[in-house]
């Protein structure tokens, strides 16, 4: 059965808020991690719900209301959401309350906001939305689950359409933790980001349509051959002309990840033109909602931006956007898109 | 028609035990886990909770692991829980998954370190441990699962909402054979923070109680393994079968349910015409039951709206195990299968006044009967409802 991403949303340290242009400019990094370019919030979001709402709520609730619009659908059969951390202010302010207050005089906004599905439950109220709403927290699958589970729920006749959102935030705290670890460290790791991007998927096309969402896979820790074997297997199974592809690599500055990177470029996709997003993302547990975003957008606009191209010819037409990305080797995803 | 679901494993971490047996006789001799707080090092010594009576160093041990502090106690809760339910699996000719759940993760690890680091006086290893994926990809590496895994989090009905995916994943083909369910170990975060709602009964929780003063928290795992029906073997043991499931959003408020309980009823009724069965068909309700004002009562009323003068006997296992959060759907669930199997209803216990709102108590007594239908609630943070229905055969 076929899906169709036919609205499009995307808070992130770009100027995306608009789907009308795309990465004309670009936000260069400032400081140790990628901020959000905020959008202006009182245009989307009542000031009375506003004042309660942390960034990470703010930022998810924009961006699903720009796809719902782009789409016109305003009551999705399901809402599904991806995030790796959640949402990381409260929780760490309901920590730092705990530790400071040694566990005496506690309110309990930050602890009441600090779950994984405030963002999926603040949507369904925000709509009066009763229909399914589930929640994936699994690293660098949290985004790919949530887009799996509409999948199957579409093809398996259960809905007709759905919501599907990956976010994540990036925090001063945070961050200071994660330049502790390898992956993110100054020398050769990589910078960390955010963002939050939602999806209005459908069975039917029609005049708004970005792209038809082809596949989906994930692999965990993935023997080393595996990921090229599959994506043989996906390209023949949907007769992919990989010089009429743009293929969107995670590329984040870690070596060790790089290297699968560059195989694949250096082999399957050899004629292909090779983009990237994390230059313009960050690293977060689920920038591939950005990738997503990025994708529908080069092939409803049939042009790639300057600072997305790392290698080869932007094709004349571009039919396919084969997106590929992994977190610390462990979690692996291929997406396919189609024109 | 679509291909039916079985449970094929069952295996359970509670206050109530360290196996499925165990957990089974606590529930028959009406032995709650709810006791005084001895392993979680808070202030709050006054409130009880239901705790696994062992160390982290013991649970490891209880693994044959070398304990280290990566190895949190989340981590060793499902690994314990999860190997009993896989014991009889062998991952090497299937497709293969983990769907697991949990709310607050690494959060007891964490949060012994977090202050200390930002304050610059700690150590930041506990990063590695502190989000959801964690314990999920410790348990897939255990178990040697890795055609598919993911995590839910949608508050206290995530494990019963891993049953669902976990279903698809199966009906779809993508998948031969997964591992369902969820965990929560006790933490200071969720201790302080149910404790600022102020929802936490200083006794022993009363669920559907008039008098009913707050929920208990409580800590443990639960795993099922889902198969289809059409690829069992003569000799393969079927716990129960997973009929239907449905969740719907109450879309009322981020932590109180409506009053009248719409998200609920509206789980409890696309369950039930997913199973395609009446509401008179339903033999027993395994109520999510917390003992809070506002849940019982919003759930009360959504059993009465749902199935009218045929309510069937009531009860809740909260005042048993506490309330596992994450764990909580696939502790009943298993549960379910154990009254089921067992032919008995378990009692809701500490209960004594009818709830005036409501034209029915729950069942009181350990009731020996046949069952063919089992309802399981487990409703969440963020309007999230859960139902799921299971069967004998």
């Amino acid at each position: 059965m076929a899906i169709y991403i036919n609205g499009i949303g995307l808070i992130s340290p770009q100027e995306t808020k608009s789907n009308a242009s795309f990465l004309e400019e670009v936000n260069v990094l400032e400081g140790d991690y990628f901020k959000i370019a905020e959008p202006p919030y009182k245009e989307y979001i009542a000031p009375r719900e506003l004042r309660r709402m942390s960034r990470v709520i703010r930022n998810g609730i924009v961006s699903a209301k720009i796809a719902l619009n782009d789409s016109g659908l305003e009551n999705p059969d399901a809402i599904l959401t991806g995030t790796g951390l959640g949402c990381a202010t409260d929780t760490e302010k309901f920590l730092m309350a705990m530790s400071e207050n040694k566990e005496s005089l506690l309110t309990p906004t930050s602890f009441i906001q600090s779950t994984h599905n405030t963002l999926g439950g603040s949507i369904a109220i925000g709509l009066g939305c009763h229909n399914y709403n589930m929640t994936y927290v699994n690293r660098g699958f949290s985004f790919e689950s949530a887009l799996l589970d509409a999948i199957l729920m579409i093809n398996g006749q259960e809905i007709e359409n759905a919501l599907v959102g990956g976010f994540d935030e990036m925090t001063e705290n945070h961050n200071k933790l994660l330049l502790t670890q390898k992956h993110y460290a100054k020398e050769n790791g990589a910078v960390a980001g955010q963002g939050s991007g939602f999806f209005a998927l459908e069975k039917q096309i029609n005049e708004n349509t970005y792209a038809e969402l082809k596949e989906l896979e994930t692999y965990f820790k993935p023997e080393d051959s595996a990921i090229e074997e599959k994506v043989l297997q996906i390209l023949k199974t949907h007769d992919v002309n990989t010089s009429e592809c743009v293929v969107l690599m995670g590329f984040n500055g870690v070596p060790v990840e790089q290297n699968k990177y560059n195989e694949l470029r250096d082999s399957v996709f050899l004629n292909s033109c090779i983009a990237q997003y994390k230059n313009l993302s960050g690293e977060y547990y689920t920038s591939s909602a950005f990738a997503f975003w990025a994708a529908s957008q080069i092939l409803k606009k049939q042009s790639l931006p300057e600072c997305m191209l790392v290698s080869g010819n932007v094709p004349s037409t571009i039919k396919h956007v084969f997106i590929y990305n992994q977190f610390l080797k462990n979690e692996h995803s291929l997406i396919l898109l189609a024109k | 028609m679509a291909e039916r679901i079985a449970i094929t494993g069952i295996g359970i971490i509670s206050s109530l035990g360290l196996n499925v047996e165990e957990n089974l006789n606590s529930l028959l001799q009406k032995k709650s886990g709810i006791k005084e707080m001895e392993l979680l090092d808070s202030i709050h010594k006054e409130i009880p909770v239901a705790e696994v009576n062992k160390t982290d160093k013991q649970l490891a041990e209880i693994l044959g692991l070398e304990y280290h502090l990566e190895l949190t106690r989340t981590t060793l809760l499902a690994l314990i829980a999860a190997k009993e339910a896989w014991s009889n699996s062998d991952n090497k000719t299937v497709k293969s998954g983990i769907i697991s759940a949990t709310t607050v993760a690494g959060m007891r690890t964490s949060e012994k370190h977090y202050a200390d680091f930002q304050n610059g006086v700690g150590e930041s290893f506990f990063i590695q441990t502190h989000d959801a994926g964690d314990s999920t990809e410790r348990l897939a590496d255990f178990l040697g699962i890795k055609d598919f895994i993911t995590t839910i989090s949608t508050a206290c009905s995530s494990s019963a909402n891993s049953m669902m995916l976990g279903s698809r994943m199966l009906r779809s083909g993508k998948l031969d054979k997964v591992l369902v369910g969820g965990v929560d170990s006790l933490s200071l975060f969720t201790l302080n923070g149910f404790n600022s709602l102020m929802i936490l009964d200083k006794e022993h929780c009363k669920s559907f109680d008039q008098s009913r003063a707050g929920l208990n928290l409580g800590e443990g795992a639960a795993y099922l393994v889902l198969e289809r029906e059409s690829d069992l073997k003569p000799d393969s043991k079927v716990y129960a079968y997973l009929e239907g499931y449905a969740n719907a959003n109450d879309a009322f408020h981020q932590t109180a349910s409506s009053p009248e309980g719409n998200g609920a009823a509206m789980a409890m009724e696309n369950a039930l015409k997913m199973a395609n069965l009446k509401p008179e068909q339903i033999d027993y309700i395994n109520a999510h039951g917390t003992a809070t004002n506002n849940n019982d009562l919003s759930e009360g009323l959504a059993i009465m709206k749902v199935f009218g003068e045929h309510i069937p006997h009531v009860s809740s296992t909260k005042p048993y195990t506490g309330h596992t959060l994450a764990a909580a759907g696939s502790v009943e669930a298993v549960f379910a299968t154990l009254a089921l199997q067992n032919e008995i209803i378990f009692p809701n216990l500490n209960f004594s006044t009818q709830m005036e709102e409501l034209s029915f108590s729950p069942q009181t007594e350990l009731l020996k009967k046949p069952l063919n239908y089992v309802l399981s609630n487990s409703f969440g943070f963020g309007g999230n409802n859960s139902s799921i229905i299971l069967s004998r055969k």
